[in-house]
């Protein structure tokens, strides 16, 4: 189920990389002093693969995230789309940030078809039925006409989240999306964002500290520790769909629970590795 | 006597009642207002207005006070009294001087902030916008903002000559600073992730402008804009006794000649009360317009 000590990464040979991530560190400097938050960092991500990247807070998951959606740039190394070597943002990556990127005049509904109005091209009536769509399906129906500083933090996270989807990138790079929000919330995300990866064939760099979550939508998982690096790689063969009734099913229960067992190992070690080093 | 003894009594009632409702809406304004029915939410309004009205009342009370019975000496003459001025301003309203030198005021104040908005607005977004603009505009801008337009007055004449050309001048002079730097501030402003956010949804420059750094700096604009028609009409008033036929600075120095002194005290409430008004509109368009975080 595992690849070992594999940072090269799980897609097969034949595949070609979507993007490829060839020994990329990135250095902060604080205080004076040189830190490095991402350290040697090799990955291979296919197209419509569904990556999940997991580690301890500070491990310079979100910090890669950045650098592959071009709002970093690396210190050592190179990030390559599609082989063409990343000069900055674009449309081709969506990123679904951590922070709440909503424009306080607009009011969600305004927010979400902000993406569209970028494209131009079609009319207002169907932008606003496509928004509807995607507003609808993070469960905010009920407040389409309500500006973010009459949102909640999660309904925020959810209009966001929207205002991203309906833009339909290639590559979808997801910071903690899901992060703080209620657990119904989340399992109908859940289900969604399974639902988009597999009809739309796009590819989902997904951020979060939560195992579960992990297991539950991943293809493969990298782990990164303390020090910066991708210390293990996963492959996560558990069969699809991954929610509903097959998730009672003894034989996929165990292997989820063994999976998730497996990863928070190499998690802990990864965690632990920097105490020894500090 | 008793008549008078009454009277305190009524007064220190009153000034009590004051100082009861003062202390009432400081302390447990929040709590109260939750609880509130609509008539008492009525009350509060209706109590809060009164107090505005109050305050007026209070003052053109002093005001009367003074000329009648002379608390500033001998020279604050009956004719600056506010009931002398409400006689002369019905005069003036009947044969239409306030009009005649009210319009011309009006309309240079309203063209110089036009071509102030023209000149500022695109100024400001591009010194917010981008950092070395605004490091190589920042002392030359906060030095010019100090000086007095006035102080340009006769340059402005030697360029423009004598009359409307240079008043609008100068007041399009004393009102660009506030509109440029505000409209600085709030394009400034601008969150970075907002940009980023733009960028990955494939939007141009002309896109990210037009829906991201406008719209953000909006709320900055206005408030460049409040300020901005304060001093021009502030301005006004010096810059209209330099050499103009019409508008209610000239009208000061004219009703001064004449010694209609009670017109005078008539025009300076005008003044004061076109002044009001932009201002109050301004402060409308600030609260139906300005977002929140």
């Amino acid at each position: 189920m595992t690849e070992g000590r594999n940072n090269n990464g799980g897609i097969g040979a034949d595949a070609e990389a979507l993007i490829s991530i060839k020994g990329v560190s990135k250095n902060f400097k604080k205080n004076g002093r040189d830190i490095t938050v991402v350290n040697d960092c090799n990955l291979d991500i296919g197209e419509n693969e569904f990556l999940v990247i997991v580690g301890p807070t500070g491990s310079g998951k979100s910090t890669l995230l950045k650098m592959i959606a071009g709002f970093e740039a690396p210190t050592t190394g190179e990030l390559r789309v599609g082989g063409e070597i990343i000069k900055g943002p674009g449309a081709d990556r969506g990123m679904s940030f951590q922070e709440y990127a909503l424009l306080p005049w607009r009011t969600v509904l305004k927010n979400v078809e902000l993406g569209l109005e970028f494209k131009g091209g079609k009319n207002e009536a169907e932008n606003r039925e496509l928004a509807m769509k995607y507003i609808d399906m993070v469960g905010l129906s009920y407040a389409v006409n309500k500006y973010p500083a009459e949102l909640s933090g999660g309904m925020k996270r959810r209009a966001s989240l929207a205002m991203i989807l309906v833009t339909k990138p290639k590559i979808l790079l997801m910071d903690g999306p899901f992060n703080a929000l209620d657990s119904k919330t989340k399992m109908t995300l859940h289900t969604e964002i399974s639902r988009i990866w597999e009809h739309e064939h796009n590819t989902i760099i997904f951020v979060t500290s939560e195992l579960d979550e992990a297991v539950k939508l991943s293809d493969r998982i990298a782990v990164m520790n303390k020090a910066g690096r991708v210390s293990k790689i996963f492959k996560n063969s558990l069969p699809r769909p991954r929610m509903g009734r097959a998730v009672l099913e003894t034989d996929f229960h165990n292997r989820f629970i063994k999976l998730r067992e497996e990863v928070l190992n190499e998690v802990k070690a990864g965690a632990g590795l920097a105490a020894c080093e500090y | 006597m008793a008549c008078f003894s009454e009277q305190a009594i009524g007064i220190v009632a009153l000034l009590l009642g004051v100082s009861g409702s003062i202390k009432r809406l400081n302390m447990a304004d929040r709590i109260e207002k939750k609880q509130q029915s609509r008539a008492g939410k009525i009350g509060v309004f209706l109590m809060d207005r009164s107090f505005y009205v109050l305050g007026v009342l209070l003052f053109l009370v002093i005001w009367q006070a003074a000329s009648t019975l002379k608390l500033f000496g001998s020279d604050f003459s009956e004719a600056f009294s506010p009931l002398a001025a409400a006689l002369a301003l019905v005069e003036m309203g009947r044969d239409g001087d306030i009009v005649r030198h009210a319009i011309p005021s009006l309309r240079r104040v309203l063209v110089s902030l036009a071509f102030a908005i023209l000149f500022a607005l695109p100024v400001g977004v591009l010194v917010g916008y981008f950092k070395r603009l605004e490091q190589l505009t920042y002392v030359v801008f906060q030095f010019m903002r100090m000086i007095s337009p006035l102080a340009w007055m006769p340059i402005a004449i030697i360029i423009f000559g004598v009359g409307d050309l240079s008043v609008t001048f100068l007041l399009w002079l004393v009102a660009i600073w506030p509109l440029i730097l505000n409209t600085a501030h709030g394009a400034g402003r601008v969150s970075p992730l907002w940009l980023n956010m733009a960028k990955t949804m494939g939007a141009r420059d002309a896109g990210i402008l037009r829906k991201i750094i406008i719209p953000a700096a909006i709320p900055d604009m206005l408030t460049g804009l409040r300020l901005a028609v304060g001093v021009s009409w502030i301005i006004l008033v010096p810059a209209e006794m330099l050499g103009v036929p019409d508008g209610l600075g000239y009208f000061i120095l004219d009703t001064r000649d004449r010694f209609r002194y009670d017109q005078l005290i008539a025009t300076i409430v005008v003044i004061g009360a076109i002044g009001y008004l932009l201002d109050s509109a301004n402060r409308w368009l600030i609260s139906k317009y300005s977002w929140k975080i």
